[in-house]
């Protein structure tokens, strides 16, 4: 797509949202059988899968830790998720996904529980638009909850930015491409402490800042929906 | 500062939500954050005296010495054998543990046990390491065979034996007669016939999804008679004495 | 056993921070000595060997001819990457996967500040639209982990795309060539700064020495521009932030990249 001429039009986005406003959001619990815990989120026209395995037995044995279970976390894109086909197989985003999704969820576990264990959560993008790292914490949370992992509290994940010189919140694709700040954050709700935090793009100090508040707005609201979705399996 | 209780009892709650403020006696499923105490998993509320707890619809199997289980031989060794028991670490049970005289000079491990074998066991230990030493030196522990394994979530295996047992001595009277019920969640049994053994299975899948509900023991005991009602051919005497009732 | 040393370490270093102190007696705000050389490689068309106290970087630039990517077909192309060289450090982390992933994220984080603060014109770097761009390559060698790689990386990087003599890509029949014996320099707008703060428990500190990484909570990358416009943010480590932790991180940030401007006195080359 060409850069469109205005990203804003009279306060409203291409797709129609507000500046403060998310895109859809549907969540649901324990889709897989076979895994020990399962997430699936979709999120605006992003598809998300999580799994989590463990606590289990380590592999590769060597990265064991004595008095602590590790948390292993694989982001993944399908080849199919994009709309130029990706070559199947991680690449060095992902990597660097996996390692900050790691260090987002990390603080929420009590990985003391089990030692010499592995948790292992795969983060399975089905369909991509922008904001899949934050569908996957989101996804990811989800599903270390399902699998009884015990938790401190959930992590939620949600990104602000700035598009035609305004700050924003939920960057989709075209407005990722033509914006000019995207910032992603993964937040533990009850104490809003913040687990991942990046940016890319061009933010003074105080953009910054408001890029932030509004973000950190939308945490209770996530946090309501992945509650929601965790008692709809038992009530349901 | 005073005592509260922030959840009602048996609410179910999600980790990260405040379930008491105060000096309580902390269980499982639950953690303390200064005077507020949280609980850690997804799970039932359960308030008795001055314990708190979170009863966890969830999770894996951690061993505890005493509990018995159904574990699978992976690997013969030296002096005895791995077993896979579902848990974070394998189980290792010695050869002095099994009630089998060995001669260690000329006898042969895999006559006793050899891999793919199911075993009734019993957790003896588990140290720091969470290395986890089995034994079989009780009368009921034994080598299994024949039947077929089920799996359920470790959460959810007190609710199929029930409230003293009641739960597990229904589905032995109506469905199957020897049925082992692992703490590990691995569950053996041997029916009569493949259509009981699939019965058991419904049952288990049911009982897995409703865990948590009031009424459970009630509609299972209604799924039985719905099922003796359509088609009993080759019911066991058991079953007879059933369906007079 | 290396588990029980790194834990004694961890413990050592957080109390010593607790108590207002540093290991090697700096200011919490206060940046190691930093000296560097230019033009160390005559292979590459610019090059950098950085000391940050005891980290040393080796950065190397080179130049190619190639595809532009199809959604900029005039601009020429970045491509930064930065590998562990087995001498710089025994090797305490376990098992490839682990290690890599944290120079993938040095070389991602660098990259970012320097894509994001458009250091380099790209535009001036097309030979034939959709056709034939100049390709950037900054490759980062890191010869000596002595602790705050991203920052040291990013500065290296930055001081030899600053003095690169590049080739003089044209074309010919058609093809690009690089002329014989003539070089010119990047066309550079802006000089990005990178700046680490580092939280072990409520003290920031910058500039963590590989003693120090062990011991903090995590750290937040801050990548800023001459106009202290933020170009690039990168929570690294797991331990979590508050509001007013990042904010008062960037604060301290701000301050001391435009200490280290002062310092450094980094230029544009006429």
């Amino acid at each position: 797509m060409e850069k469109p001429e205005r990203l804003i039009t009279e306060g409203k986005r291409l797709d129609g949202r507000a500046l403060n406003e998310l895109r859809p959001i549907k969540m649901k619990v324990g889709p897989l059988k076979r895994a020990d815990g399962s997430g699936y989120v979709e999120w605006g026209k992003n598809k998300v899968l999580a799994s989590v395995y463990g606590p289990r037995e380590t592999h590769p044995r060597h990265l064991q830790e004595s008095d602590s279970a590790i948390l292993q976390v694989r982001y993944n894109m399908a080849s199919f998720s994009v709309e130029e086909r990706k070559r199947p197989g991680p690449d060095r985003r992902s990597t660097e996904i996996s390692k900050v999704t790691r260090e987002a969820l990390m603080p929420a576990l009590f990985l003391g529980y089990y030692p010499r264990s592995s948790i292992d959560v795969n983060i399975e993008v089905l369909q991509a638009d922008a904001g899949t790292r934050c569908t996957g914490i989101n996804a990811a949370s989800l599903a270390l909850a399902d699998a009884g992992i015990p938790m401190r509290d959930l992590v939620v994940a949600v990104a602000a930015g700035k598009i035609d010189g305004q700050i924003c919140l939920d960057l989709d694709k075209n407005e990722d491409n033509f914006g000019e700040a995207d910032m992603p954050i993964a937040v533990m709700p009850r104490r809003k402490n913040i687990t991942l935090l990046q940016m890319d793009g061009d933010l003074t100090p105080q953009e910054f800042m408001q890029a932030m508040d509004l973000a950190m707005g939308v945490v209770d609201y996530l946090y309501e929906m992945q509650r929601n979705a965790l008692m709809e399996k038992y009530r349901g | 500062m005073s005592d509260t209780v922030e959840t009602a009892n048996r609410a179910l709650v999600t980790p990260g939500t405040l379930v008491a403020r105060g000096r309580y006696k902390l269980e499982e499923g639950v953690f303390r954050e200064g005077d507020e105490i949280y609980s850690s998993v997804i799970g039932l509320v359960d308030l008795h005296g001055n314990t708190v707890r979170v009863i966890p619809l969830e999770g894996a199997y951690i061993p505890k010495p005493g509990d018995r289980i159904v574990g699978m031989v992976t690997e013969v060794q030296f002096l005895g054998w791995m077993v896979y028991i579902r848990s974070p670490m394998p189980g290792i049970l010695r050869v002095s543990e099994v009630p089998y005289n060995f001669d260690v000079v000329k006898g042969n491990l895999e006559d006793i046990l050899r891999t793919s074998d199911l075993i009734y066991a019993q957790v003896l230990s588990v140290n720091e390491l969470m290395q986890v030493k089995l034994t079989m030196q009780e009368p009921e522990l034994r080598k299994l065979v024949g039947g077929r394994i089920f799996t359920i979530s470790p959460a959810k295996v007190p609710r199929v034996i029930g409230r003293k047992g009641s739960m597990i001595s229904m589905l032995k009277r109506s469905v199957c007669r020897e049925i082992l019920v692992g703490q590990n969640g691995i569950i053996w049994a041997r029916c009569t016939d493949a259509r009981r053994e699939d019965l058991l299975k419904t049952i288990l899948r049911k009982i897995e999804r409703e865990a948590h509900t009031s009424g459970l023991t009630n509609r299972i005991k209604s799924l039985l008679q719905e099922e003796r009602r359509f088609g009993e051919a080759g019911a066991t005497d058991n079953g007879r004495q059933e369906a007079g009732r | 056993m290396q588990e029980v040393v790194e834990e004694v370490k961890r413990e050592s270093i957080r109390s010593l921070v607790a108590d207002g102190k540093r290991p090697d007696g700096r200011a919490f705000d206060q940046f190691r000595e930093i000296t560097y050389e230019t033009n160390v490689i005559s292979t590459a068309e610019g090059s950098c060997l950085l000391h940050l106290g005891d980290t040393q970087i080796l950065v190397a630039v080179k130049t190619a001819a190639g595809e532009p990517y199809p959604d900029s077909p005039d601009e020429g192309v970045l491509i930064t990457s930065a590998e562990l060289v087995p001498l710089a450090a025994p090797d305490v982390e376990s098992g490839p996967p682990l290690s890599s992933d944290k120079y993938i994220e040095i070389a991602r984080v660098v990259d970012r500040s320097i894509r994001e603060s458009k250091m380099i014109d790209f535009s001036k770097l097309c030979l034939e639209r959709g056709k034939y761009v100049v390709v950037v390559f900054v490759d980062i060698h890191t010869l000596d982990d002595g602790g705050n790689l991203i920052d040291g990386a990013t500065l290296a990087s930055v001081i030899a795309l600053l003095t690169c003599r590049m080739k003089k890509w044209e074309l010919v029949d058609g093809k690009p060539v690089a002329a014989a014996g003539q070089t010119q320099a990047l066309p550079i707008r802006r000089i990005p700064i990178a700046c680490s703060v580092a939280k072990f428990g409520k003290a920031l500190l910058v500039d963590t020495t590989h003693e120090e990484e062990i011991g903090m909570d995590s750290k937040i990358v801050f990548g800023l521009d001459e106009e202290e416009h933020i170009r690039a943010i990168q929570k690294t480590g797991s331990g979590p932030w508050s509001r007013e932790e990042i904010e008062a991180a960037l604060e301290l940030a701000r301050k001391t990249v435009s200490d280290l401007r002062k310092k450094l006195k980094l230029e544009v080359a006429a």
